[in-house]
């Protein structure tokens, strides 16, 4: 199976960490894209336009099944037959990040269907409702379409970890217990390349820990 | 096993009708994989607030039905609006390939199904269409001689139970073009003549062979065309015998 994950310059040390993590399974694809005038953190100028070039990147590599993690993700222990048997009957399942379906770890299967909502979500993140005026990202225009579709998608379970799933809240650098039987775990509910560092730095820690 | 989504939508009339979405169902022209463009207009105040509503559903209907090949294409701002449709619509007739399916950011779904099978033969396919008619293409084709009957405001021949031949039937919301020829030769007439689009092919469709369903797979839902473009089925003659035919005698 394809594993995706796509960084700008900024976030290079980040993607040395996923990429140096428990990927042994994956043909994995790692696609650099230009920095432009963004530092690639959320919210900041340029971060839309980075994060919109993602999922045209999601649509050129979905040639096959597809996991897609982001920059921040790290993987602490082998994880495909977790993705897949979370996935179960599903035609695609994401991480849960609050109420919303997490565009920075999911998996998702070649369908027809699976096809279709990749390619509405480009065109819908090129409409000039999402390229100029509004401030939702990728992952607003991609839970407005599982939503608007009941496209029936399953949840990546409790193996694949963020600092919401752990704490319900913004990660704010306070020490985080991390379940011995995490595979993945997302630094995001953070801001800035050093608070995502930090986090994990703690959960590979951690991981070594319970390996130790 | 049923593969597609079944999903409710409204229709006019306040019922729900019941999509079913089996792509895996017959033989043909399988859409979803058509190359398909959706055109839109460029945001605009205070039109653009409805473009809006109208892309968004386009994305739920695209995603919905599985198609893997499609885009907005964003059509030149002009005034009046009709004025540039046409040239956009002949761009993309020069520059792609049957079959190109190119569908308005009004359609609404009525009996979609994901495999078509035109009559043999079919040039120009209008997945959808409506009441309303060309007089002039209707009077051409009678000049050519074509065994046409009339209906509303269009002329046609019934092919089957799903499909008829249609002459001078306006409306442009949903048309599949499957032969190359045509797509050119309509898109110099788009190039040439100054009206809106739907009425230039429909001058011309008796020179094409132009199939129609007869209950459409999109309708057009832009505020004004509701009635005449879900149900636009020939009057059966037994109808207009009994039905219309007393109500003219009483008045």
């Amino acid at each position: 199976m394809k594993l995706l994950t796509f960084y700008s310059p900024s976030h290079e040390p980040l993607v040395r960490r996923l990429l140096a993590s428990r990927l042994e399974e994956f043909s994995v694809v790692c696609r650099q894209v230009p920095q432009g005038d963004s530092k690639g953190s959320y919210g900041a100028r340029g971060y839309k336009q980075l994060v919109h070039g993602k999922a045209s990147i999601i649509e050129e590599e979905f040639t096959e099944d597809l996991v897609f993690a982001d920059a921040d993700v790290v993987f602490l222990r082998p994880s495909l037959a977790a993705f897949v048997e979370d996935l179960g009957d599903a035609e695609c399942a994401f991480q849960r990040d609050a109420a919303d379906a997490c565009a920075g770890l999911f998996i998702l299967r070649y369908t027809q269907r699976c096809r279709a909502l990749v390619r509405s979500w480009v065109e819908m993140l090129a409409t000039p409702e999402y390229l100029v005026e509004s401030n939702a990202y990728d992952q607003d225009a991609l839970n407005r379409l599982l939503r608007a579709t009941r496209f029936p998608y399953a949840w990546l379970g409790p193996r694949f970890v963020n600092p919401w799933t752990l704490t319900g809240k913004h990660w704010d650098g306070q020490p985080l217990s991390i379940p011995a039987e995490t595979v993945a775990f997302h630094a995001n509910w953070c801001i800035g390349v050093d608070a995502k560092a930090r986090l994990l730095e703690m959960a590979s820690a951690a991981a070594h820990a319970d390996s130790d | 096993m049923r593969f597609g989504f079944v999903l409710n939508f409204n229709d006019r009339a306040g019922q729900e009708v019941e999509l079913h979405h089996q792509p895996d169902a017959g033989s043909g022209i399988y859409l979803p994989n058509v190359k398909t463009f959706v055109y839109t207009t460029p945001q605009s105040k205070p039109r653009g607030i409805a473009h809006e509503a109208r892309r968004r559903r386009c994305l739920e209907i695209m995603t919905v039905y599985g198609f893997t090949d499609w885009r907005f294409f964003y059509g030149t701002s002009s005034s009046p609006y009709w004025v540039g449709i046409p040239k956009d619509h002949a761009r993309l007739l020069r520059e792609n390939e049957p079959p190109l399916l190119i569908l308005e950011d009004d359609i609404e779904p009525r009996a979609f199904c994901a495999n078509v099978t035109p009559p043999a033969g079919a040039e120009v396919v209008y997945l959808g269409g409506g009441r309303g008619g060309d007089m002039g293409g209707i009077n051409a084709a009678r000049h050519a001689g074509l065994p046409l009957k009339r209906t509303y405001g269009y002329g046609y021949e019934l092919i089957d139970a799903d499909w008829m031949r249609v002459y001078g039937m306006l409306y442009s919301h949903a048309i599949l073009w499957l032969d190359k020829r045509v797509m050119l030769e309509a898109a110099q007439l788009l190039d040439s003549q100054r009206r809106p689009i739907d009425g230039t092919i429909a001058s011309a469709q008796w020179r094409w062979q132009t199939a129609c369903r007869i209950v459409p797979m999109f309708w057009q839902r832009d505020g004004h065309h509701r009635g005449e473009t879900f149900d636009y089925a020939p009057i059966p003659d037994w109808a207009k015998r009994k039905i219309l035919v007393p109500c003219r005698k009483r008045a």
